[in-house]
């Protein structure tokens, strides 16, 4: 083997040796870290991985450092020549390429040889210093026992003791923090009241929905199952969870008939876990009854009709139903002899309804004859029906229907050969007209066509009985019919004018108008109406051309009234805009438009009570008028027998106490969101808030849900820390814009001047500091 | 002319010694560097460098001055600006702006610096010798154009944005009192590029509902009215919607809405009467005190009195009498039992008026017949009586209908009432007579003020039958407003209402006055969401030393409350307070670019009689340029006799 190769060798060996060294520098690091890495809950795997990456990079850093890359062949016969005495100091010439013959060659040869005598001895092994490994091994222990003792210093481990080192059992201390307590699993069993035959329900979540009266199980397992659980319910309530033994769940069982919002604890202190959740319950509702037919609520039937009478109805409920019968009472007689007779009946046939499930369809004829009724009387009837709920069954009325078997024959009017039957005595009232309009809306869907255009029609013709009947009383000159007395008299009256002179009548009509127009005027302020004129118009117009221009010739027409001023209290003015109501709603009803018809019927309505209101008649009494008591004399008699009195009393307030307190919660809420805290003193009403609510949504089912999360936020506001900080602006926004639609309209309040700039200063100076003394004299 | 000046430091004796002195050091370098140096290129750079150190030295010393033209005209440019274009004899100004985000902006579009001034005093700063500002933009507010109303102004103003100004709302209200906003809008045509100025408003009320609405186009007054539902302190929000119904500002209307103290009231007639009877009911459902005396016989009455839970007064004790009016804030009498009154009673009435209480009259048919006539000799019923004219007519008037303060319901009304008189001052204007409730037929309710309290006489008869007409809201409205007007004044309010009835914004002076505070009464300013309480500071009021007043500038928007708290040896309601809002700076934008338009213009206009010259000053040269010198120079003779040596 050449000096050179050996030379390479033992380069590449040095090098070797010096990477052991750093590594051997790092080695006692990396336990620690590695131990530091599993400490920190980071995985065994990478944890090697990361130490040994780390060792890598730091052997990769060293490597490329200066002192790494000194190390060279002259350095290492350098080395050699100080490490071995017979070398002479001229290991060196080994590099160099000296010619022969020369000092220099015959020193290179005698070094040559010694030079590999030393290589085949021991392969210069021991000039290299040594590898620290045991050192290396022993600090690498000590840091890592001084490491695993700094990390477990707090766990109490205890060092020394005649028998070593000692490591104190763990000590387990009690559950301090409720992240301790978790809820595993959950299972919620619904119970349905047997009488709706609806299926039990089984449902992991908490948030329950029921049917009130329904009895909810639930099923709890928890991490922790040494300690007792409850629910705790808002309004102060609570469940003690029982433990079963075998599956060790939490078992609770309860009967729901209100909604409510509970919370799950723990602990003989019954802490609360977080998290709260809401059990609505869904009332039952009363049964729905449909009067199909008859339609009108009053039918008469004729005397010499048979009088078989067909009723149908449709009832339905959510759950069931229990009882439908039928009450009736017959009225027999008239006037002061009438008798009352009540019976109950039934359905004759009952057919369940396709589109419900517990909905039926009913039907009952009435043979009034079988009844035991006679020409004359009268058949009132309501259905009744009850659910099928076990406790307190709700019931449900129907309108009450009459039935009359007329006494008297109905005389028919022929016309051109069409019969024309008189109105009956009774028609419907323009209260029963918008009723049944209402209702018609109502069962529009449900209707056919032709049977919604025939309802619609009739009511039409009930609406238009009614503005002829308060027509005629009106005057209404187009009401007018042929064959009247009134329209005989003022056409042989026409005619009377028309044969005789012109200028005559014209004088006389126009003295009368004169006199007309005055006495007009002084009661009613119309304007002045120049006859003249009238009568110069009706002269070109060439005679009678209908009914209404005889009228108007010769029935003193004015005008019309509607044309004219109307005074505010003038009934007729009144009556007349209740007729053009009830035109408006006949002609809708007519094209079976009754949702157009209804604000005229109301309307019309309106109108109607307040020309009933607005001129009342007193009529003077007639008989004994006592002399006028003049001032001077009254109050003059000594009346010894009645003594003067005190009497105090308290008016019932306005508003009631529920929107009172409803005011009271807006400004608490108020508070909250302006200050973004709950104050102590409003706790007590933000929890009767919460109640408060909750009982709006059992009566309000349509905003239930609402109602529900609006009591489960305050709930949630009340577990807060008194004066932690409420960033739930919208939520608070949201409630607040509850209250105030539950807020009624405030009534207007009577109240003391407020106080003033301008005024006798010097008095009011003097006033305002002597206020307290007057205050204090009473 | 530019030219460069020495300071008087020149004729003193220690500069001359100093320039004597360099003047040496200089001659003996040259003479040295001429000693070694031939003369060449590098012995004339030695001198150089010499002679600059000198010349640095002294000039640091000294400190030269240079003459410059000064900026004495600048253009301020304000929000707003950036929709407008410049005049040309404008663009080769300084700009300036007092916000950085709008200084960057407008450099971008005007293509010119524009620097930012963090306020206007700091403009004297920059510009000491400022004369003449360009304004651009909506202008300033007024404090701010206090500070430059000494310097000629022009300005340019921009578009206003479309939106509301000239807004006025109630801002403190009694409960069932109507909320009543009025304004103008204003439609800005460069802003929408729809052709249709046709806008709509509307009220909304806290729970996010519609309450009221209306149509406006440019330029329109509006108005709306609503009333709040409960007291407390709650804001009603301002929309405004274009043509698409797409709302493109939403304005806050924050109220303060008072439960009043409830008044105590007693009725003295000769007898009763439905229209007695219906007010009685509707005062007794609000928990209002009402004590009545009703005569049975010539020595038998009959003293009814409801929701008084204090006192249970016995039937002997008096009705009329100093101690009982007292108690009352009210007292009504119809015609005939104010004429019947013993010359006693009507003493004690009468300073009881005097005193405060307040007295309202319904006129009847007797009244109307004996005021007509002559008194005997001046009674305190005459005095009470005295600046009414009842005019006599032949029988009730019939079709009156009411009207007051722009009550909406009133004008609406369809039910006619009926009087007995028309009423007529017959006191001369600075007696303070007016109507309360004036009608179709004149004024039919008036009052005048009697020491403290007021004499009101109402000749109006049978308002109950709003009430038999459905209109319970229009009859209790009426008699709110009477009584509001009437009645006893509250003695422990003793808040000075003068608020304005515009928005108050942030930053701006506030002030907040008192009717005869107590000495060592304490006000403070409160906000309400960060309980931060500022002790304010009672100004001495120069006017009226009744009043006391305190003025101040909230830092930041939302409510606060002002308390105020008199020492507790007072026992008359030791702490009062009172609800404010205060808007953020950028609220009602275009009420407040209204605002400003409107004050720069009038300061514009009366800052045309302004001249200013042009000035010129005097800039002291930088220091540190001699320094500089002096270091380059030094540093090339050090290095010059270094490179000589070594050779």
């Amino acid at each position: 083997m050449s000096i050179a190769n050996i030379l390479a060798d033992l380069l590449k060996a040095q090098k070797r040796r010096v990477m052991y060294h750093y590594g051997l520098y790092a080695l006692p690091f990396l336990p620690c870290l590695a131990f530091l890495l599993l400490h920190f809950q980071v995985a065994l795997s990478s944890a090697l991985l990361f130490t040994v990456l780390v060792l890598a990079l730091f052997l990769f850093i060293l490597s490329t450092s200066r002192r790494y890359k000194a190390l060279c062949v002259e350095g290492i016969v350098l080395h050699l020549n100080r490490h071995y005495d017979d070398l002479q100091e001229s290991s060196q010439l080994l590099l160099e390429d000296i010619p022969t013959g020369t000092l220099k060659s015959l020193q290179k040869q005698r070094i040559e040889r010694r030079f590999i005598d030393h290589f085949n001895a021991h392969q210069f092994n021991g000039c290299w210093p040594k590898l620290p490994i045991k050192r290396t091994i022993g600090l690498s222990l000590l840091l890592l026992v001084f490491t695993v003792f700094l990390l477990n210093f707090d766990k109490g481990m205890i060092l020394g003791g005649p028998k070593g080192l000692q490591i104190a059992p763990k000590i387990q201390s009690p559950i301090s923090s409720q992240q301790d307590v978790v809820l595993n699993q959950s299972t919620v069993i619904i119970n349905p009241p047997d009488y709706s035959k609806m299926q039990d329900v089984h449902q992991q979540l908490l948030n329950i929905e029921l049917l009130a009266g329904s009895s909810v199980t639930w099923k709890l397992h928890f991490n922790q199952t040494e300690q007792p659980y409850y629910l705790l319910f808002n309004n102060g309530e609570s469940l003690a969870l029982s433990k079963d033994t075998i599956s060790s769940e939490f078992i609770g069982r309860m009967t729901i008939s209100k909604s409510r919002i509970y919370r799950i604890a723990y602990g003989e202190h019954k802490t609360p876990l977080k998290g709260m959740y809401v059990i609505s319950a869904n009332r039952d509702k009363a049964p729905i009854i449909k009067v199909i037919s008859p339609k009108k609520m009053s039918n008469e039937y004729a005397k010499d009709t048979l009088p078989v009478v067909k009723a149908q109805v449709e009832i339905s409920d959510d759950y069931g139903l229990s009882n439908i019968n039928i009450l009736a009472s017959v009225a027999k007689g008239s006037g002061e002899s009438v008798k009352f007779r009540d019976q109950e009946f039934n359905f004759d046939t009952q057919q369940p309804l396709i589109n419900q499930q517990h909905g039926f369809s009913l039907e009952k004829t009435w043979d009034l004859s079988m009844l035991g009724m006679e020409p004359g009387d009268e058949l009132y009837f309501t259905v009744i029906a009850s659910d099928n709920r076990t406790q307190n069954a709700q019931q449900s009325r129907s309108a009450t229907y009459r039935l009359k078997w007329l006494e008297e024959t109905q005389a028919g009017l022929a016309s051109e050969g069409i019969v024309v039957f008189f109105n009956p005595d009774y028609f419907r009232s323009q209260r029963q007209i918008i009723i049944e309009t209402e209702q018609l809306i109502a069962d529009k869907p449900t209707l056919s066509s032709t049977n919604f255009k025939e309802t619609s029609s009739d009511l039409g013709h009930s609406q238009q009985d009614l503005k002829l009947r308060f027509g005629q009383y009106l005057g209404d000159e187009n009401e007018a019919q042929e064959g009247s007395s009134f329209y005989q008299a003022h056409q042989e009256e026409g005619k009377t004018h028309n044969g005789a002179g012109e200028t005559d009548k014209d004088t006389d009509h126009e003295e009368h108008a004169q006199t007309h127009v005055k006495a007009k005027q002084a009661s009613t302020g119309l304007a002045e109406h120049s006859h003249k004129e009238h009568t110069k118009k009706e002269q070109t117009s060439g005679g009678l051309t209908s009914l209404a221009s005889v009228i108007e010739k010769f029935g003193h027409d004015h005008g019309d009234p509607e044309i004219g001023p109307i005074s505010k209290r003038n009934p007729v003015g009144l009556m007349k805009r209740s007729l053009t109501n009830m035109w408006q709603a006949e002609l809708h009803l007519m094209l079976a438009e009754p949702e157009k018809a209804l604000p005229y019927e109301k309307a019309a309505y309106k109108y109607l009570k307040l020309a009933k209101q607005a001129e009342r008649i007193y009529t003077k009494r007639l008989g004994f008028e006592p002399p006028p008591v003049t001032e001077d004399r009254r109050l003059t008699g000594e009346l010894n027998d009645i003594n003067s009195k005190d009497h105090n009393g308290f008016a019932k307030p306005l508003p009631t106490q529920e929107q009172a307190f409803i005011q009271k919660a807006y400004l608490a809420i108020n508070q909250i969101q302006l200050t973004h805290r709950l104050r102590e003193r409003d706790k007590s009403t933000i929890k009767q808030l919460s109640d408060t609510l909750l009982a709006y949504s059992e009566k309000d089912v349509d905003r239930q849900a609402i109602f529900l999360k609006q009591s489960l936020f305050i709930e949630q506001l009340l577990t807060l820390e008194s004066g932690q900080r409420i960033n739930s602006t919208v939520k608070l926004k949201k409630l607040q814009a509850l209250l105030w639609e539950l807020i009624n309209d405030s009534p207007v309040k009577a109240h003391q001047q407020k106080s003033f700039i301008n005024a006798n200063q010097e008095l009011y100076k003097e006033f305002m500091n002597n206020v307290t003394n007057i205050a204090g004299d009473d | 002319m530019s030219g460069i000046t020495f300071k008087p430091l020149f004729e003193q004796a220690q500069t001359l010694t100093l320039f004597m002195l360099l003047l040496a050091i200089f001659l003996f370098c040259v003479w040295s560097a001429k000693k070694r140096i031939d003369f060449s290129l590098r012995l004339i750079l030695v001198c150089l460098a010499n002679g600059l150190a000198m010349v640095s030295i002294i000039a640091f010393i000294l400190q030269p001055h240079i003459k410059t033209t000064v900026t004495t005209n600048i253009v301020l440019l304000t929000n707003g600006s950036e929709k407008q274009v410049m005049l040309d004899q404008h663009l080769g100004l300084q700009a300036v702006s007092l916000s950085q985000a709008h200084a960057n902006q407008m450099s971008q579009q005007l293509q010119q610096p524009v620097s930012f001034i963090p306020s206007i005093n700091a403009l004297f700063v920059t510009y000491p010798n400022l004369k003449q500002v360009q304004l651009y933009g909506h202008g300033l507010m007024p404090s701010h154009l206090d500070s430059i109303s000494d310097l000629k102004l022009s300005f340019t103003p921009a578009p206003i944005d479309t939106g509301f100004n000239q807004l006025r709302w109630t801002k403190h209200i009694n409960i069932g009192e109507p909320l009543q906003i009025n304004g103008q809008f204003h439609y800005s045509q460069s802003s929408d590029n729809q052709s249709s100025d046709i806008h709509e408003i509307q009220l909304i009320n806290p729970a996010g509902k519609m309450q009221a609405k209306t149509r406006v186009s440019h330029k329109d007054n509006f108005e709306l009215s609503t009333i709040p539902k409960t007291q407390g302190i709650y804001d009603y929000q301002l929309h405004l919607l274009n043509r698409q119904q797409q709302v493109i500002k939403k304005h806050t209307l924050a109220i303060q809405v008072h439960t009043p103290n409830s008044p105590n009231i007693g009725f003295m007639l000769a007898a009763p009467s439905f229209e007695s009877r219906y007010l009685s009911n509707w005062l007794t459902q609000q928990g209002v005190t009402v004590s009545s005396l009703n005569a049975i016989s010539k020595k038998r009455f009959h003293r009814i009195k409801v929701n008084d839970a204090n006192k249970k007064p016995t039937v002997d004790t008096p009705f009329i009498s100093e101690k009982q009016l007292r108690t009352l804030d009210l007292l009504v009498l119809d015609g005939r039992s104010i004429l019947a009154l013993p010359p006693e009673q009507s003493d004690i009435i009468e300073q009881a008026v005097q005193q405060g209480l307040g007295l309202l009259i319904w006129a009847d048919s007797e009244l109307v017949e004996k005021q007509q006539l002559p008194a005997n000799e001046p009674s305190a019923v005459t005095r009470m009586l005295k600046g009414f004219s009842l005019e006599k007519q032949a029988s009730t008037i019939n079709d009156v209908y009411p009207l007051w303060s722009q009550n909406t319901l009133a004008k609406n009304n369809k039910t006619a009432l009926s009087a007995i008189a028309r009423i007529k001052a017959t006191l001369k204007q600075d007696l303070l007579t007016d109507a309360i409730i004036s009608s179709n037929i004149g004024s039919v309710v008036m009052r005048k003020p009697m020491g403290l309290g007021f004499v009101g006489i109402s000749t109006l008869q049978n308002q109950y039958r709003w009430l038999n007409h459905g209109q319970q809201a229009l009859y209790s409205q009426f008699w709110q407003q009477v009584l509001s007007n009437i009645s006893r004044r509250e003695v422990h309010n003793r808040f000075i209402n003068t608020w304005q009835q515009e928005p108050n914004f942030v930053g701006e002076a506030q002030t907040s006055c008192l009717t005869a505070p107590k000495e060592h009464a304490t006000l403070a300013l409160v906000n309400v969401a960060t309980n931060n309480i500022q002790q304010l500071k009672w100004q001495q009021n120069l006017g009226l030393d009744t009043n006391r007043c305190a003025t101040f500038w909230p830092q930041m928007s939302g409510w606060h409350k002002i308390a105020y708290q008199q020492p507790s040896e007072h026992s008359d309601n030791n702490a009062l307070e009172q609800f404010q809002y205060y808007e953020d700076d950028n609220a009602w934008v275009t009420l407040r670019q209204q605002q400003k338009v409107a004050a720069t213009l009038r300061t514009a206009i009366k800052s045309r009689s302004l001249e200013p010259k042009e000035t010129h000053s005097w800039q002291a040269l930088n220091k540190g340029i001699f320094w500089v010198l002096f270091i380059l120079s030094a540093s090339f003779i050090w290095w010059e006799q270094k490179s000589f040596k070594q050779k």
